[in-house]
């Protein structure tokens, strides 16, 4: 590995290095140290526990929920943005950041309003949604929605339009040119888009915490345990959760990065 | 298949991409479309494939008008500048394509397509690259296998777009010349478009002209060259040097057509500012008192004769000169 | 955003096709997006301006709002140095370990809040591994004001470098040893040279740093303590409120933010609308 050496290269080395090391490993290494001190056993004490088991297990079903909803809307969004024109399309863009851009808490306190038996939206329909577990899954989609759409959408404006072309001269339907020729294009950008989504909602709170009404055995969330946990002072506890949701957030993140690896680069004028 | 191409008109974001442009494509020939960047010759060659529909006009084909027709039924061949492979499937995939997204009783027997790729990789000379991915493939491999793709489908009417615009000049010509060969064979009615002048005249048996939206010339290469219809085809087509104004017009003569001589009786005095000498040609530069520079080319052996170097003076007279009314287009 | 020209009849999808997937994707929006924004300014002020001023003008209210601003002033700067030094450290320089130093980049997107506010509980609270060496020299970080700016500066640590990683490795290092064979000294190079070129990532990953770091609600939620007037930040306080049913007031805070929202996002729309002329000027 050679290194070319530049003035400056001292100074941003030791920031870089400092940073990462007193901001993201160092608390890192406190939880780690925290999870090997553990006592014996807590960690299958904890897991076999059936409120942990039941709440991890509705994170990962409510998430995998909101990503698959967010896969089918996102997708249709991404499209409609770049391939049909239509006023106000560059609004509708901008737009869809809010989920972003809105403090999650803010998020929250508004869809349990919206949907709530008062609320604009929620008097309309004949069944609760908030404090339930539509609503959590209500609540993650949210949140997350933009993912699928950004990953989508820079992919799409690249995909030339002769691809297509091609395809219907040589008589293919524009049915089969989607499946055949454009889909197997587009999925890895929608499935990293997935990844992010469920990624981004098997560790989200603040919006949760609202719609949720954060009933154990019910609503109730993985990270919103582990600030039960906190608020009991089981730190043990609180350590093996924390672990387990973040193995599943490290999980995810190997799966983007595999998936840009593999198909990252691929060039379109081919 | 013959092409008739009536009156079209294609406009774009307000501005006319085709004016009313006519031109025949006779049955089994190779006609090439001619012209600079912004021409138009890209946009005609959607129209006929279906891939842009005109504001007006028609296409014919054996005398049944096509522009009714979507491109899936149009049983046409295109070929893109870019390739336009599809870059998830190995080159055997890309070229059966056509063939397996056939509707199932028009589809032939996997054995069958199977046949007709191996076939086909053959003839583009690529039988063991099958399993590749585009990707893996140089530029001039990628356009032979977008040559097969469109083949499979045994199209009436072949469509190449600047098919060779992003290869390198050596593959160019070798590719121009396999195409050449391809055609004789096959006889399949074929346009190409070009802005390439040596393409058009070395590969088509018909060489259509275009500029502005509009077909300014359409016949043999040779005729092309030797009887330019229009001031804008004498120049882009070939180099020409514009000599004075007359009457009706400008007067242009070819640099080889310009007869050079060390009598004075014989034309304008001219002194030689430039000389290249490459080959059987030599390539002068005049410089006439007037300021004006022109062109001539004359062989070696008439070089040596009148003993001409850097320097020279000399006297020069257009032996053949071709007058065009003026066109304020250029 | 680039236009699509439509393509044409019979390659594309047919025109009712197109009429009803927009018409669908605008419903989609207005009901999914828009109603809940409408929802907020619509709940804030329908007890009146009255209320709503008042609830603003509350001390805990405007404790919160000071405390907001000073966590994210911190973020914006912790993580707009970090990742100035960062992206260039890793857009312009093969370091040891230099795939595992971009993918540590991207821990505290992947991480929950809730885990991140745990981990510098775990730190620095009493139990913690720093706690006591804090305690002997009388600085609380937990259930602190400190604790609260620390985690708010981790969940928007990345932001900056984010950005400002492609664009360094995009502008390569041409114009900087130009700019030093002409004599400049390296400040001089980083101030007229590096920074002009990274202008608009820099400026867009601070929008999306500040709006993070504004709204942050899990992480700090673990280590505030909750402590009225003095670890709340603006969320929190919402939640506060919330519990206690003063609706108009938790309303009153959230609208607030999601104007500071809707501004970032205007704010994101031009930066991108800029950085976009200048690269096709130059």
């Amino acid at each position: 590995m050679s290194f070319t050496r530049r003035p400056g290269f001292a100074l941003s080395t030791g920031i870089t290095l400092l940073g990462t090391s007193l901001m993201i490993l160092l608390p890192l290494a406190a939880l780690a140290m925290k999870a090997i001190h553990a006592k014996a056993g807590t960690f299958g004490a904890v897991l076999s526990n059936p409120r942990v088991q039941t709440a991890c297990l509705f994170s990962l079903g409510a998430a995998l929920a909101a990503a698959l909803f967010n896969l089918v809307w996102g997708s249709l969004i991404a499209w409609v943005l770049v391939r049909y024109p239509f006023p106000g399309r560059r609004l509708a863009d901008a737009l869809v950041d809010l989920p972003f851009a809105l403090p999650t808490a803010v998020a929250g306190l508004t869809l349990s309003s919206l949907y709530g038996p008062k609320g604009w939206i929620g008097h309309l329909i004949p069944f609760p949604v908030v404090y339930n577990r539509l609503g959590v899954v209500l609540a993650l989609s949210f949140v997350s929605l933009p993912f699928v759409v950004r990953s989508l959408q820079p992919v799409l404006e690249e995909l030339p339009r002769e691809m297509e072309e091609a395809a219907a001269c040589l008589g293919a339907t524009r049915w089969a040119t989607l499946r055949k020729v454009v889909l197997p294009q587009l999925l890895p950008a929608i499935l990293s888009g997935f990844a992010l989504s469920f990624a981004r909602a098997v560790g989200e709170y603040g919006s949760v915490v609202f719609v949720s009404g954060n009933l154990p055995f019910k609503t109730e969330i993985a990270p919103l345990l582990i600030v039960v946990k906190l608020e009991q002072y089981d730190y043990d506890g609180a350590v093996a959760l924390a672990v387990i949701m973040l193995a599943v957030s490290l999980l995810v993140l190997t799966t983007i990065h595999l998936l840009h690896r593999r198909f990252g680069g691929a060039t379109h004028h081919v | 298949m013959s092409i008739e191409v009536r009156n079209l008109t294609k406009r774009l974001g307000g501005k006319t991409i085709l004016d009313r442009v006519n031109l025949e494509i006779p049955e089994g020939s190779l006609m090439a479309l001619l012209g600079p960047s912004g021409s138009g010759k890209t946009t005609l060659l959607r129209v006929i494939a279906g891939l842009e529909s005109p504001d007006e006009g028609d296409v014919l084909v054996r005398g049944e008008s096509n522009t009714v027709r979507r491109p899936q039924d149009r049983h046409v061949g295109f070929v893109f500048q870019h390739y336009a492979l599809f870059p998830h499937m190995s080159v055997r995939q890309n070229v059966a394509f056509g063939l397996d997204v056939k509707p199932r009783a028009l589809r032939p027997s996997k054995e069958v397509i199977r046949a007709r790729v191996d076939e086909l990789l053959e003839l583009i000379q690529m039988d063991s690259y099958g399993s590749r991915l585009p990707a893996e493939l140089s530029g001039g491999q990628r356009q032979r296998v977008a040559l097969a793709r469109a083949l499979a489908v045994e199209p009436k009417v072949l469509l190449l777009d600047e098919p060779f615009g992003a290869l390198d000049a050596q593959v160019r010509a070798e590719l121009r010349q396999w195409l050449r060969r391809l055609h004789d064979v096959s006889k399949v009615t074929t346009v190409l478009v070009t802005h390439d002048q040596e393409e058009a005249m070395e590969v088509a048996d018909t060489v259509a002209v275009m500029n502005r939206a509009r077909v300014e010339q359409v016949g043999h290469p040779r005729d092309i060259y030797d009887h330019p219809a229009t001031a804008f085809v004498a120049r882009f087509v070939g180099q020409m040097n514009q000599l004075h104004q007359v009457a009706d017009g400008t007067a242009f003569a070819r640099p080889h057509e310009m007869e050079l001589s060390l009598d004075a009786s014989e034309g304008e005095a001219a002194q030689v500012v430039k000389l290249v000498s490459m080959g059987p040609l030599a390539r002068l530069r005049l410089r006439l008192p007037s300021g004006l520079e022109l062109d001539a080319h004359l062989t070696r052996e008439r070089l040596a004769q009148l003993q001409i170097t850097e320097g020279t003076h000399l006297f020069v007279r257009p032996g053949k000169v071709s007058i065009f009314a003026d066109d304020y287009s250029i | 955003m680039s236009d699509f020209r439509p393509l044409a009849e019979g390659v594309g999808e047919p025109r009712w096709l197109r009429r009803s997937l927009t018409a669908l994707t605008v419903v989609f929006m207005a009901v999914f997006l828009l109603l809940p924004l409408a929802n907020i300014f619509h709940a804030a002020l329908s007890e009146g301006w009255r209320v709503f001023l008042a609830s603003l003008q509350d001390e805990n209210a405007a404790a919160a709002i000071r405390l907001s601003l000073v966590s994210t002033a911190a973020a914006v700067l912790i993580s707009g140095v970090f990742g100035l030094a960062a992206a260039w450290l890793l857009g312009r320089h093969r370091i040891p370990g230099h795939g595992l130093w971009v993918a540590i980049l991207d821990l505290p997107f992947a991480i929950s809040p809730v885990v991140a506010g745990l981990m510098f509980v775990l730190l620095c609270g009493q139990d913690g591994w720093l706690g006591p060496w804090f305690d002997r020299h009388g600085i609380q970080i937990i259930f602190a004001k400190p604790g609260i700016v620390l985690a708010t500066a981790f969940v928007t640590f990345p932001f900056v470098a984010r950005e400002l990683l492609p664009l360094v490795q995009a502008l390569g290092p041409e114009s900087e040893e130009a700019a030093l064979l002409l004599g400049a000294s390296p400040l001089q190079t980083f101030w007229r040279v590096t920074l002009p070129a990274l202008k608009w990532g820099l400026i867009y990953g601070v929008i999306l740093c500040a709006s993070r770091a504004m709204g942050e609600f899990g992480a700090v939620s673990v280590v505030s303590g909750h402590i009225r007037g003095e670890t709340m930040t603006l969320p929190l306080h919402i939640e506060a409120t919330y519990n206690e049913y003063q609706f108009g007031a938790a309303f009153a805070c959230a609208s607030l933010l999601s104007l500071m929202a809707l501004v970032s996002l205007a704010l994101k729309s031009f930066v991108a609308w800029r950085a976009r002329r200048d690269r096709e000027l130059a």
